[in-house]
Protein backbone atom coordinates (compact mmCIF):
# COMPACT_ATOMS: atom_id res chain seq x y z
CA UNK A 1 0.00 0.00 0.00
CA UNK A 2 2.66 2.59 0.94
CA UNK A 3 4.84 1.88 -2.77
CA UNK A 4 1.07 2.94 -4.16
CA UNK A 5 0.40 5.92 -2.27
CA UNK A 6 3.66 7.15 -2.90
CA UNK A 7 3.27 6.52 -6.88
CA UNK A 8 0.32 8.25 -6.67
CA UNK A 9 1.67 10.98 -4.79
CA UNK A 10 4.57 11.68 -7.02
CA UNK A 11 1.62 11.55 -9.83
CA UNK A 12 -0.20 13.67 -7.99
CA UNK A 13 3.01 16.07 -7.72
CA UNK A 14 4.24 15.39 -11.30
CA UNK A 15 0.90 16.81 -12.89
CA UNK A 16 1.89 20.31 -11.97
CA UNK A 17 5.98 21.12 -12.90
CA UNK A 18 7.73 24.46 -12.67
CA UNK A 19 9.09 26.47 -14.87
CA UNK A 20 11.53 30.15 -14.47
CA UNK A 21 7.80 32.15 -14.65
CA UNK A 22 6.35 29.69 -11.90
CA UNK A 23 3.98 26.55 -11.79
CA UNK A 24 2.38 25.57 -15.20
CA UNK A 25 0.21 22.67 -15.36
CA UNK A 26 1.92 19.68 -17.15
CA UNK A 27 0.05 18.53 -20.62
CA UNK A 28 -2.06 15.49 -19.61
CA UNK A 29 -4.75 13.44 -20.60
CA UNK A 30 -7.81 11.69 -18.90
CA UNK A 31 -8.74 8.14 -19.91
CA UNK A 32 -11.18 5.52 -18.81
CA UNK A 33 -9.68 2.52 -17.71
CA UNK A 34 -11.82 -0.64 -18.50
CA UNK A 35 -11.51 -4.54 -18.04
CA UNK A 36 -10.15 -5.81 -21.28
CA UNK A 37 -11.02 -9.23 -21.79
CA UNK A 38 -8.70 -9.97 -24.86
CA UNK A 39 -5.87 -11.87 -23.01
CA UNK A 40 -8.48 -14.63 -21.54
CA UNK A 41 -7.41 -17.17 -24.58
CA UNK A 42 -7.84 -21.11 -24.11
CA UNK A 43 -3.99 -21.96 -23.76
CA UNK A 44 -2.50 -25.63 -23.78
CA UNK A 45 -0.27 -25.84 -20.85
CA UNK A 46 3.38 -27.91 -20.69
CA UNK A 47 2.07 -30.48 -19.55
CA UNK A 48 -0.31 -30.58 -22.45
CA UNK A 49 -3.79 -29.60 -20.81
CA UNK A 50 -6.08 -27.81 -22.69
CA UNK A 51 -7.11 -24.40 -20.14
CA UNK A 52 -10.29 -22.88 -20.87
CA UNK A 53 -10.74 -20.12 -18.00
CA UNK A 54 -14.46 -19.26 -17.19
CA UNK A 55 -13.84 -16.86 -14.87
CA UNK A 56 -10.33 -14.89 -13.32
CA UNK A 57 -11.72 -12.10 -10.20
CA UNK A 58 -8.76 -10.33 -8.96
CA UNK A 59 -9.05 -7.10 -6.24
CA UNK A 60 -6.04 -4.96 -6.98
CA UNK A 61 -5.93 -1.31 -6.02
CA UNK A 62 -4.18 1.90 -7.14
CA UNK A 63 -2.88 1.95 -10.95
CA UNK A 64 -0.20 4.28 -11.66
CA UNK A 65 1.45 3.97 -14.39
CA UNK A 66 5.09 5.26 -15.80
CA UNK A 67 7.21 5.98 -18.08
CA UNK A 68 11.17 6.10 -18.76
CA UNK A 69 13.47 7.79 -16.12
CA UNK A 70 14.69 7.48 -12.22
CA UNK A 71 13.23 6.31 -9.40
CA UNK A 72 11.85 8.56 -7.67
CA UNK A 73 9.18 6.98 -5.74
CA UNK A 74 10.27 3.70 -4.94
CA UNK A 75 11.72 2.44 -1.41
CA UNK A 76 15.34 1.28 -0.99
CA UNK A 77 13.65 -2.24 -1.34
CA UNK A 78 12.33 -1.91 -4.15
CA UNK A 79 15.11 0.21 -5.92
CA UNK A 80 17.40 -2.64 -4.20
CA UNK A 81 15.58 -5.52 -6.48
CA UNK A 82 14.61 -3.40 -9.23
CA UNK A 83 18.03 -3.47 -9.79
CA UNK A 84 18.66 -7.01 -9.35
CA UNK A 85 16.02 -7.85 -11.43
CA UNK A 86 16.90 -5.41 -14.53
CA UNK A 87 20.17 -7.64 -14.89
CA UNK A 88 19.54 -10.71 -13.43
CA UNK A 89 16.28 -11.83 -14.17
CA UNK A 90 14.62 -9.02 -16.39
CA UNK A 91 12.29 -10.56 -18.73
CA UNK A 92 11.76 -8.41 -22.54
CA UNK A 93 8.97 -6.21 -22.02
CA UNK A 94 9.05 -5.08 -18.40
CA UNK A 95 10.13 -2.34 -17.43
CA UNK A 96 10.03 -2.02 -13.96
CA UNK A 97 12.34 1.56 -13.26
CA UNK A 98 10.40 4.27 -14.25
CA UNK A 99 8.66 7.92 -13.42
CA UNK A 100 4.96 7.80 -12.43
CA UNK A 101 3.02 9.97 -14.34
CA UNK A 102 -0.24 8.38 -14.36
CA UNK A 103 -2.62 7.26 -11.45
CA UNK A 104 -5.81 6.04 -11.24
CA UNK A 105 -6.30 5.46 -7.30
CA UNK A 106 -9.09 3.68 -5.87
CA UNK A 107 -10.09 0.03 -4.78
CA UNK A 108 -11.14 -2.65 -7.80
CA UNK A 109 -12.24 -5.61 -8.40
CA UNK A 110 -12.09 -7.07 -12.03
CA UNK A 111 -13.46 -10.25 -13.80
CA UNK A 112 -11.63 -11.04 -16.32
CA UNK A 113 -12.90 -12.06 -19.49
CA UNK A 114 -17.03 -11.55 -18.42
CA UNK A 115 -16.84 -7.59 -17.51
CA UNK A 116 -15.45 -7.24 -20.62
CA UNK A 117 -15.75 -3.38 -21.57
CA UNK A 118 -16.49 -2.42 -17.91
CA UNK A 119 -14.79 1.09 -16.94
CA UNK A 120 -12.99 1.13 -13.27
CA UNK A 121 -12.84 4.36 -13.76
CA UNK A 122 -10.69 7.43 -15.38
CA UNK A 123 -7.05 7.77 -15.19
CA UNK A 124 -5.46 11.14 -15.55
CA UNK A 125 -1.97 11.07 -17.16
CA UNK A 126 0.73 13.59 -18.40
CA UNK A 127 1.29 13.94 -21.86
CA UNK A 128 4.40 11.23 -23.07
CA UNK A 129 5.61 7.85 -24.06
CA UNK A 130 4.94 5.06 -21.25
CA UNK A 131 6.36 1.93 -20.30
CA UNK A 132 4.49 0.14 -17.56
CA UNK A 133 1.91 -0.14 -15.60
CA UNK A 134 1.39 -1.06 -11.76
CA UNK A 135 -0.54 -1.43 -9.14
CA UNK A 136 -0.63 -3.12 -5.44
CA UNK A 137 -2.68 -6.51 -5.16
CA UNK A 138 -5.36 -6.61 -3.10
CA UNK A 139 -8.06 -8.31 -1.36
CA UNK A 140 -11.84 -8.62 -1.89
CA UNK A 141 -13.91 -7.32 1.40
CA UNK A 142 -17.44 -7.95 2.80
CA UNK A 143 -17.95 -4.07 2.63
CA UNK A 144 -17.22 -4.28 -1.55
CA UNK A 145 -18.71 -7.40 -2.64
CA UNK A 146 -21.14 -8.47 0.33
CA UNK A 147 -20.31 -11.65 3.10
CA UNK A 148 -21.00 -14.62 1.20
CA UNK A 149 -18.33 -13.68 -1.83
CA UNK A 150 -16.16 -16.38 -2.17
CA UNK A 151 -13.18 -12.97 -2.75
CA UNK A 152 -13.45 -12.16 0.39
CA UNK A 153 -10.47 -12.13 2.47
CA UNK A 154 -8.58 -13.00 -0.73
CA UNK A 155 -6.19 -11.64 -4.07
CA UNK A 156 -7.82 -14.11 -6.46
CA UNK A 157 -10.02 -16.56 -7.76
CA UNK A 158 -9.66 -18.35 -11.25
CA UNK A 159 -11.90 -20.95 -12.70
CA UNK A 160 -12.08 -22.98 -15.27
CA UNK A 161 -11.12 -26.51 -17.15
CA UNK A 162 -8.34 -27.86 -17.80
CA UNK A 163 -8.58 -31.86 -20.23
CA UNK A 164 -5.94 -33.96 -21.07
CA UNK A 165 -7.46 -36.69 -23.72
CA UNK A 166 -10.84 -37.74 -22.64
CA UNK A 167 -10.52 -36.15 -18.60
CA UNK A 168 -11.89 -33.00 -18.28
CA UNK A 169 -10.95 -31.73 -14.61
CA UNK A 170 -12.77 -28.55 -13.26
CA UNK A 171 -10.28 -26.46 -11.37
CA UNK A 172 -10.70 -23.09 -8.93
CA UNK A 173 -7.22 -21.45 -7.81
CA UNK A 174 -7.74 -19.32 -4.82
CA UNK A 175 -4.74 -16.84 -4.19
CA UNK A 176 -3.91 -14.66 -1.23
CA UNK A 177 -1.00 -12.04 -1.86
CA UNK A 178 1.54 -10.84 0.58
CA UNK A 179 0.52 -8.02 2.38
CA UNK A 180 0.70 -4.50 0.20
CA UNK A 181 2.19 -6.32 -3.16
CA UNK A 182 3.03 -4.66 -5.73
CA UNK A 183 2.96 -5.76 -9.61
CA UNK A 184 5.49 -3.62 -11.03
CA UNK A 185 6.54 -3.96 -14.49
CA UNK A 186 3.44 -4.79 -16.42
CA UNK A 187 3.81 -3.36 -20.43
CA UNK A 188 1.93 -0.88 -21.38
CA UNK A 189 3.56 0.45 -24.44
CA UNK A 190 1.86 3.54 -25.74
CA UNK A 191 2.76 7.70 -26.64
CA UNK A 192 -0.06 9.62 -25.05
CA UNK A 193 -0.87 13.18 -26.11
CA UNK A 194 -3.07 15.84 -24.19
CA UNK A 195 -5.27 15.28 -27.32
CA UNK A 196 -4.99 11.64 -26.97
CA UNK A 197 -8.56 9.82 -27.18
CA UNK A 198 -10.01 6.22 -26.18
CA UNK A 199 -9.65 4.02 -23.46
CA UNK A 200 -7.13 1.80 -21.48
CA UNK A 201 -7.82 -1.85 -21.34
CA UNK A 202 -6.24 -3.91 -18.27
CA UNK A 203 -5.68 -7.20 -18.91
CA UNK A 204 -4.77 -10.52 -17.66
CA UNK A 205 -2.96 -13.05 -20.09
CA UNK A 206 -3.36 -16.44 -19.92
CA UNK A 207 -0.47 -16.43 -22.05
CA UNK A 208 2.74 -14.23 -21.41
CA UNK A 209 3.12 -12.59 -24.87
CA UNK A 210 6.85 -12.73 -24.12
CA UNK A 211 7.94 -16.22 -23.92
CA UNK A 212 5.10 -17.91 -24.37
CA UNK A 213 4.71 -19.49 -20.86
CA UNK A 214 1.08 -19.99 -19.41
CA UNK A 215 -0.65 -19.46 -16.10
CA UNK A 216 -1.01 -22.70 -15.57
CA UNK A 217 2.06 -24.83 -16.79
CA UNK A 218 2.90 -25.30 -12.96
CA UNK A 219 -0.15 -27.36 -12.51
CA UNK A 220 -0.41 -31.40 -13.04
CA UNK A 221 -4.41 -31.31 -12.58
CA UNK A 222 -4.50 -34.80 -12.68
CA UNK A 223 -2.55 -35.77 -10.21
CA UNK A 224 -3.92 -32.78 -7.91
CA UNK A 225 -7.36 -34.36 -7.83
CA UNK A 226 -6.52 -37.01 -5.46
CA UNK A 227 -10.34 -38.48 -5.75
CA UNK A 228 -10.69 -38.51 -9.16
CA UNK A 229 -14.19 -36.79 -8.92
CA UNK A 230 -12.80 -34.47 -11.59
CA UNK A 231 -12.70 -31.54 -9.36
CA UNK A 232 -9.49 -29.82 -8.02
CA UNK A 233 -9.60 -26.73 -5.73
CA UNK A 234 -5.98 -25.43 -4.49
CA UNK A 235 -5.98 -22.78 -1.88
CA UNK A 236 -4.05 -21.53 0.86
CA UNK A 237 -3.47 -23.19 4.09
CA UNK A 238 -4.01 -26.79 2.57
CA UNK A 239 -1.30 -29.24 3.10
CA UNK A 240 -1.75 -31.52 0.23
CA UNK A 241 -1.87 -28.91 -2.51
CA UNK A 242 0.81 -26.20 -1.17
CA UNK A 243 3.42 -26.99 -3.50
CA UNK A 244 1.09 -26.41 -6.40
CA UNK A 245 -0.59 -22.92 -4.49
CA UNK A 246 2.54 -21.65 -4.29
CA UNK A 247 3.53 -22.79 -7.60
CA UNK A 248 0.55 -20.92 -9.29
CA UNK A 249 0.42 -17.83 -6.64
CA UNK A 250 3.90 -16.95 -7.81
CA UNK A 251 2.97 -17.24 -11.72
CA UNK A 252 -0.25 -15.32 -10.47
CA UNK A 253 1.98 -12.42 -8.99
CA UNK A 254 4.58 -12.33 -11.61
CA UNK A 255 4.41 -9.38 -14.40
CA UNK A 256 4.50 -11.34 -17.00
CA UNK A 257 0.87 -12.07 -17.55
CA UNK A 258 -0.53 -8.38 -16.96
CA UNK A 259 -0.81 -5.74 -19.46
CA UNK A 260 -2.73 -2.43 -20.06
CA UNK A 261 -3.10 -1.24 -23.98
CA UNK A 262 -4.56 1.60 -25.25
CA UNK A 263 -7.30 1.37 -28.07
CA UNK A 264 -9.51 4.02 -30.01
CA UNK B 1 34.99 29.54 -2.48
CA UNK B 2 35.15 26.08 -4.62
CA UNK B 3 38.80 25.08 -4.44
CA UNK B 4 40.68 23.34 -7.24
CA UNK B 5 39.62 20.02 -6.27
CA UNK B 6 36.28 20.73 -5.62
CA UNK B 7 35.68 21.67 -9.39
CA UNK B 8 37.21 18.65 -10.00
CA UNK B 9 34.79 16.92 -7.76
CA UNK B 10 31.81 18.41 -10.01
CA UNK B 11 33.73 17.91 -13.35
CA UNK B 12 33.97 14.07 -12.05
CA UNK B 13 29.86 14.18 -11.59
CA UNK B 14 29.27 15.64 -14.71
CA UNK B 15 31.34 13.15 -16.25
CA UNK B 16 29.90 10.43 -14.32
CA UNK B 17 32.04 9.50 -11.83
CA UNK B 18 30.75 8.48 -8.55
CA UNK B 19 32.51 10.97 -6.61
CA UNK B 20 31.51 13.02 -3.29
CA UNK B 21 32.00 16.92 -3.40
CA UNK B 22 32.03 19.43 -0.52
CA UNK B 23 32.13 22.96 -0.55
CA UNK B 24 35.51 23.89 0.33
CA UNK B 25 38.70 21.21 -0.41
CA UNK B 26 41.45 23.40 0.65
CA UNK B 27 42.05 20.97 3.65
CA UNK B 28 41.86 17.54 4.53
CA UNK B 29 41.15 14.48 6.99
CA UNK B 30 41.49 11.10 7.08
CA UNK B 31 38.78 8.24 6.88
CA UNK B 32 39.03 5.22 7.71
CA UNK B 33 36.66 2.27 6.20
CA UNK B 34 35.74 -0.15 8.42
CA UNK B 35 33.25 -3.70 7.58
CA UNK B 36 31.01 -4.49 10.31
CA UNK B 37 28.77 -7.42 10.69
CA UNK B 38 26.74 -5.86 13.39
CA UNK B 39 26.03 -8.27 16.46
CA UNK B 40 23.89 -10.74 14.54
CA UNK B 41 27.07 -12.27 12.70
CA UNK B 42 29.19 -11.60 15.71
CA UNK B 43 26.89 -13.11 18.15
CA UNK B 44 24.71 -14.94 15.80
CA UNK B 45 20.75 -14.10 15.02
CA UNK B 46 18.43 -15.13 18.09
CA UNK B 47 16.07 -17.47 17.74
CA UNK B 48 13.36 -14.44 18.91
CA UNK B 49 14.65 -12.09 16.16
CA UNK B 50 13.58 -15.09 13.54
CA UNK B 51 9.59 -15.46 12.84
CA UNK B 52 9.95 -19.25 12.86
CA UNK B 53 11.87 -20.30 16.02
CA UNK B 54 15.27 -20.95 14.68
CA UNK B 55 18.71 -19.67 15.75
CA UNK B 56 21.54 -19.10 13.90
CA UNK B 57 25.15 -18.74 14.50
CA UNK B 58 28.37 -18.25 12.14
CA UNK B 59 31.75 -19.73 12.28
CA UNK B 60 33.46 -17.74 9.29
CA UNK B 61 31.35 -14.57 7.45
CA UNK B 62 34.28 -13.52 5.18
CA UNK B 63 33.42 -10.65 2.50
CA UNK B 64 35.84 -9.82 0.07
CA UNK B 65 35.67 -5.73 -0.52
CA UNK B 66 37.13 -3.71 -3.46
CA UNK B 67 36.21 -0.93 -4.99
CA UNK B 68 35.75 1.28 -2.10
CA UNK B 69 35.36 5.08 -2.93
CA UNK B 70 34.62 7.74 -0.59
CA UNK B 71 34.99 11.57 -0.70
CA UNK B 72 35.71 10.77 -4.72
CA UNK B 73 39.36 9.16 -2.79
CA UNK B 74 39.62 5.46 -3.96
CA UNK B 75 40.85 2.26 -1.81
CA UNK B 76 43.88 0.62 -3.31
CA UNK B 77 43.44 -2.97 -1.48
CA UNK B 78 40.83 -4.80 -1.43
CA UNK B 79 40.54 -6.56 2.07
CA UNK B 80 38.50 -9.91 3.08
CA UNK B 81 37.40 -9.61 7.15
CA UNK B 82 35.91 -12.38 8.80
CA UNK B 83 33.00 -10.79 9.80
CA UNK B 84 32.14 -13.47 12.74
CA UNK B 85 35.19 -12.09 14.64
CA UNK B 86 34.12 -9.94 17.27
CA UNK B 87 34.93 -6.38 17.10
CA UNK B 88 32.43 -4.94 20.57
CA UNK B 89 31.19 -2.61 17.78
CA UNK B 90 34.13 -1.45 16.12
CA UNK B 91 33.92 -3.33 12.97
CA UNK B 92 36.86 -4.13 10.51
CA UNK B 93 39.70 -1.29 9.31
CA UNK B 94 40.00 -2.55 6.24
CA UNK B 95 41.69 1.03 4.63
CA UNK B 96 42.29 4.44 5.56
CA UNK B 97 41.95 7.70 3.08
CA UNK B 98 43.27 10.94 2.71
CA UNK B 99 40.08 12.61 1.81
CA UNK B 100 39.18 16.23 1.25
CA UNK B 101 37.55 18.29 4.07
CA UNK B 102 33.92 18.72 3.56
CA UNK B 103 30.57 16.69 3.76
CA UNK B 104 30.47 13.86 1.32
CA UNK B 105 28.07 12.00 -0.87
CA UNK B 106 28.01 9.54 -3.36
CA UNK B 107 30.09 6.45 -1.62
CA UNK B 108 30.44 3.37 -3.30
CA UNK B 109 31.79 -0.15 -2.57
CA UNK B 110 31.64 -3.90 -4.29
CA UNK B 111 31.11 -7.26 -2.33
CA UNK B 112 32.66 -9.42 -4.77
CA UNK B 113 32.58 -12.82 -2.72
CA UNK B 114 30.91 -13.79 0.08
CA UNK B 115 31.70 -17.00 2.20
CA UNK B 116 30.00 -17.90 5.38
CA UNK B 117 29.93 -21.05 7.58
CA UNK B 118 27.69 -21.77 10.75
CA UNK B 119 24.55 -22.94 11.99
CA UNK B 120 20.77 -22.93 12.47
CA UNK B 121 19.23 -24.77 15.70
CA UNK B 122 15.80 -25.22 17.02
CA UNK B 123 14.00 -27.69 19.43
CA UNK B 124 17.46 -30.05 19.53
CA UNK B 125 18.15 -30.01 15.81
CA UNK B 126 21.30 -28.40 14.12
CA UNK B 127 21.38 -27.69 10.49
CA UNK B 128 24.96 -26.67 9.41
CA UNK B 129 25.60 -24.76 6.13
CA UNK B 130 28.62 -23.72 4.96
CA UNK B 131 28.23 -21.10 1.51
CA UNK B 132 29.96 -18.99 -1.05
CA UNK B 133 28.64 -16.60 -2.97
CA UNK B 134 30.94 -15.00 -6.35
CA UNK B 135 28.49 -13.01 -7.63
CA UNK B 136 30.12 -9.45 -7.27
CA UNK B 137 27.91 -7.03 -6.41
CA UNK B 138 28.27 -2.97 -6.67
CA UNK B 139 27.16 -0.74 -4.40
CA UNK B 140 26.26 2.66 -4.80
CA UNK B 141 24.50 6.07 -4.01
CA UNK B 142 24.99 4.82 -0.19
CA UNK B 143 22.84 6.93 2.13
CA UNK B 144 24.97 8.17 3.88
CA UNK B 145 27.06 11.26 4.59
CA UNK B 146 30.98 11.27 5.53
CA UNK B 147 31.93 14.25 7.26
CA UNK B 148 35.41 15.15 7.19
CA UNK B 149 37.56 18.18 9.00
CA UNK B 150 40.90 19.57 7.97
CA UNK B 151 43.00 17.47 9.96
CA UNK B 152 40.12 15.15 11.54
CA UNK B 153 39.65 11.34 11.58
CA UNK B 154 35.94 9.98 10.45
CA UNK B 155 34.63 6.66 9.29
CA UNK B 156 33.10 4.96 6.93
CA UNK B 157 31.27 1.60 7.60
CA UNK B 158 30.09 -0.57 5.36
CA UNK B 159 27.42 -2.57 7.56
CA UNK B 160 26.66 -6.27 6.38
CA UNK B 161 23.15 -7.62 7.20
CA UNK B 162 23.50 -11.49 7.25
CA UNK B 163 19.81 -11.88 8.40
CA UNK B 164 18.74 -11.04 4.57
CA UNK B 165 19.61 -14.66 3.66
CA UNK B 166 16.90 -15.73 5.53
CA UNK B 167 13.95 -13.17 4.19
CA UNK B 168 11.21 -14.86 2.73
CA UNK B 169 10.56 -12.12 0.36
CA UNK B 170 12.75 -10.07 -2.18
CA UNK B 171 10.63 -7.16 -2.73
CA UNK B 172 8.78 -6.97 0.53
CA UNK B 173 9.63 -3.83 3.01
CA UNK B 174 8.48 -6.13 6.05
CA UNK B 175 9.87 -9.63 5.38
CA UNK B 176 9.97 -12.14 8.17
CA UNK B 177 13.30 -13.80 9.17
CA UNK B 178 13.18 -17.35 8.84
CA UNK B 179 14.92 -20.61 8.28
CA UNK B 180 12.85 -23.63 7.64
CA UNK B 181 12.65 -23.73 4.35
CA UNK B 182 16.55 -24.15 4.16
CA UNK B 183 16.65 -26.71 7.23
CA UNK B 184 13.90 -28.59 5.09
CA UNK B 185 16.15 -28.27 1.91
CA UNK B 186 18.67 -30.93 3.66
CA UNK B 187 17.16 -33.84 1.32
CA UNK B 188 19.71 -36.55 2.92
CA UNK B 189 18.98 -35.77 6.33
CA UNK B 190 22.51 -35.45 7.48
CA UNK B 191 22.39 -32.00 8.83
CA UNK B 192 24.71 -30.55 6.29
CA UNK B 193 22.33 -28.09 3.71
CA UNK B 194 24.48 -28.36 0.57
CA UNK B 195 24.10 -25.89 -2.50
CA UNK B 196 23.59 -29.32 -4.27
CA UNK B 197 20.77 -29.84 -1.89
CA UNK B 198 19.57 -26.25 -2.23
CA UNK B 199 19.74 -25.76 -5.86
CA UNK B 200 17.00 -28.89 -6.30
CA UNK B 201 14.54 -27.44 -3.91
CA UNK B 202 11.72 -25.01 -4.67
CA UNK B 203 11.40 -21.42 -2.79
CA UNK B 204 7.94 -22.65 -1.90
CA UNK B 205 6.45 -19.68 -0.38
CA UNK B 206 8.58 -17.19 -0.65
CA UNK B 207 7.96 -14.28 -2.82
CA UNK B 208 10.49 -13.03 -5.45
CA UNK B 209 8.50 -10.43 -6.83
CA UNK B 210 6.96 -9.39 -9.68
CA UNK B 211 9.56 -10.65 -12.62
CA UNK B 212 9.74 -14.26 -10.63
CA UNK B 213 12.61 -15.85 -12.55
CA UNK B 214 13.74 -17.23 -8.91
CA UNK B 215 12.91 -20.89 -9.02
CA UNK B 216 15.24 -22.38 -6.23
CA UNK B 217 16.81 -21.61 -2.70
CA UNK B 218 20.16 -21.60 -4.49
CA UNK B 219 18.99 -18.70 -6.40
CA UNK B 220 17.19 -17.31 -3.89
CA UNK B 221 20.43 -16.74 -1.56
CA UNK B 222 22.10 -15.26 -4.68
CA UNK B 223 19.85 -12.82 -4.84
CA UNK B 224 19.63 -12.00 -1.46
CA UNK B 225 23.68 -12.39 -1.22
CA UNK B 226 23.16 -8.79 -3.59
CA UNK B 227 21.25 -7.25 -0.84
CA UNK B 228 23.54 -7.34 2.07
CA UNK B 229 25.60 -4.13 1.53
CA UNK B 230 24.86 -0.94 3.56
CA UNK B 231 26.68 1.81 5.27
CA UNK B 232 26.45 3.29 8.70
CA UNK B 233 24.22 1.01 9.91
CA UNK B 234 20.98 1.13 7.86
CA UNK B 235 21.75 3.73 4.94
CA UNK B 236 21.01 2.06 1.98
CA UNK B 237 22.55 1.75 -1.53
CA UNK B 238 21.58 0.53 -4.98
CA UNK B 239 22.81 -2.61 -5.95
CA UNK B 240 24.16 -3.79 -8.93
CA UNK B 241 25.69 -6.72 -9.92
CA UNK B 242 28.91 -7.18 -11.64
CA UNK B 243 30.26 -9.23 -14.04
CA UNK B 244 31.71 -11.99 -12.69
Amino acid sequence: MRHALRGIAAAATLLTFTACDGPQEAPRVSLPVVVDGAGIEPVTTALGYAVTVSSARLALQDLVFTVAGEVHTASAWERLSGALISTAYAHPGHYQGGEVTGALPGEFVVTWPTEDGRSLGVATLIAGTYQAVNFTFGQGTADGLGAEDPLVGHTAIVSGTATKGDRTTAFTLVVDAPEARALVGAPFAVTLGASSTGRLGLRLNTVDPSEGDTLFDALDFEALDGDGDGVVRIEPGVAEVEAAYFAFRRVCLTHDHYSAHHEE
Amino acid sequence: MRGPLGWGCLLAGLIGASAGCSDDTTGRGDVTVTVYGEAFIEAGIPAEAMADGWAVTFDRFVVTVDDVVVGGVAATNSASPDLAVATGGAGHPIASLSVPEGKHTGARFALSRIELAGSASKDGVTKRFEWAFDQPTRFTGCETTTTVADGGQATFEITVHADHFFYDSLVSEAPAVVFQALADADADGDGDITQAELEAADIGGYDPGSAGGVGSLWAWLVAQSQSVGHVDGEGHCDAEPLAR
